[in-house]
């Protein structure tokens, strides 16, 4: 039934020259290795925020240092580059200072649990109403491949050539049991059921965080010998499994077991801490009066 | 997969509907997630050409055998291959 490519009417119609997030980004810094899915993660999120009909100047992008950090320059939106660490802390404070702003954090696992492991678990405390997703390689994938601490045993960095000793953070168990009120993980690629949370993340009234799998060919691939691109998202799809009604503190994540239990594990709306803080200042000027 | 109890998270492809996929050559890497990606061996890498930044890009290869899932496009990580979806048009008599 398709008609050929010539009887489609005039080219200005379908073909639009401009792209159509040409308003939302920085089409030529996408500066990621072929093939990594830190570009999915930008497009889900900027997709989800076009859907909801937000406009640049409703919300504003986190990031820290690494490679995921760099996409902060791929947003035309308000974005922040932010120091080594601290994302959380910046978007904490934008988000206090203009409580309307959507505010999301988009950092990679070692910029967001090893130098700012502390933060991350502040902010879950607090439930502080900014969506934080990470980009877990399982590596520091721009600064040449060292352990992070979600690297599973066994796997070999360049810190640690003989096989990782250390047990990794499980994400998912931390954020839940430090206060998060809503958190996810999916692998990268799974696009439609990472863009679900993405929404449900907005709507939650507090803090969010979802943890994207998306693995680093360049580093951790080959180091530990799993091909390409393509190759290395076969190896991660034969480890998952989606489970929806699992407790975050079973959610397993482990390379080395080659198991990653993924699917949204916590989501409990509570007040958050923008709302607390505004009720707080209601309530001392009131007593002032 | 067909005996999945899980509700199907797309619509099922549709009759009335056709495709048509524009790929930003420029800003492609080449990098074939969305040719593994494609249910239906639609795409494939473009070995005869390539762009400014020296990238073999991709091409369409079977229009006709796209059902529109649009899941190249959303896995693509430099936006460049969109799914473009128009109504059939009615055959007159
Ligand atoms: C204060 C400080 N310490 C160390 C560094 C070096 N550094 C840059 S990126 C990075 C790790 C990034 O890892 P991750 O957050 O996992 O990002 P990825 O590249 O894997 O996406 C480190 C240690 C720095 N830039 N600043
Ligand atoms: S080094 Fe790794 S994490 Fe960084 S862009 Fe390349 S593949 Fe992605
Ligand atoms: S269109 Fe996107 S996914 Fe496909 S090869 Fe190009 S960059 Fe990769
Ligand atoms: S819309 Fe679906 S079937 Fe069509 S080319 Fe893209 S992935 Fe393949
Ligand atoms: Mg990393």
């Amino acid at each position: 039934m398709t008609s050929s490519e010539e009887e489609w009417g005039t080219p200005e119609l379908d073909y639009p020259e401009e792209h159509p997030l040409h308003g939302r980004l920085n089409l030529n810094r996408f500066i990621f290795c072929a093939g990594c899915l830190i570009g999915t993660a930008i497009t889900s999120i900027t997709t989800c925020l076009v859907e909801r009909g937000l406009t640049p100047k409703d919300y504003a992008i986190v990031s820290g240092i690494g490679c995921t950090g760099r996409t902060s320059g791929c947003f035309k939106a308000p974005a922040f580059h932010a120091t080594h660490g601290r994302a959380i802390p910046f978007a904490t404070g934008l988000k206090l200072a203009n409580p309307d702003l959507e505010v999301f954090v988009l950092s990679g696992d070692g910029d967001l649990f090893a130098i700012g492991g502390n933060h991350f678990v502040h902010a879950c405390r607090r439930n502080i109403e900014i969506n934080v997703l990470c980009n877990n390689n399982g590596i520091y994938g721009m600064t040449g491949g060292q352990l992070a601490p979600t690297t599973s045993i066994g796997d070999f960095t360049s810190t640690s050539p003989y096989g990782n000793i250390e047990p990794p953070f499980n994400l998912v168990s931390l954020a839940a049991a430090a206060g998060a009120s809503f958190v996810a993980r999916w692998p990268g690629y799974d696009t439609l059921r990472l863009r679900e949370s993405i929404f449900k993340a907005m709507d939650n009234p507090g803090f969010s965080f979802i943890e994207i799998l998306a693995p680093c060919f360049t580093q951790y691939g080959r180091k530990n010998k799993l091909g390409d691109a393509v190759k290395m998202l076969e190896w991660l799809r034969e480890q998952v499994v989606i489970d929806k009604d699992c407790p975050p503190h079973e959610a397993e994540y482990s390379h080395e077991k080659r198991r990653i239990v993924c699917g949204e594990f916590v989501n409990n709306p509570r007040e958050g801490f923008t709302q607390k803080i505004k009720r707080l200042r209601e309530t001392a000027q009131s007593r002032r009066k | 997969m067909l005996n999945s109890k899980r509700t199907p998270m797309l619509d099922p492809p549709r009759a009335d509907k056709e495709y048509k996929i524009k790929v930003y050559s420029e800003i492609c890497d080449g990098c074939e997630l969305c040719v593994e990606f494609c249910p239906c061996d639609v795409l494939e890498i473009d070995m005869d050409n390539f762009n400014s930044r020296m990238l073999h890009y991709v091409k369409v290869i079977a229009l006709d055998k796209c059902t529109g899932c649009k899941q190249c496009e959303r896995i693509c990580p430099t936006v460049s291959i969109m799914v473009i979806e128009r109504d059939v048009p009615q055959e007159d008599d």
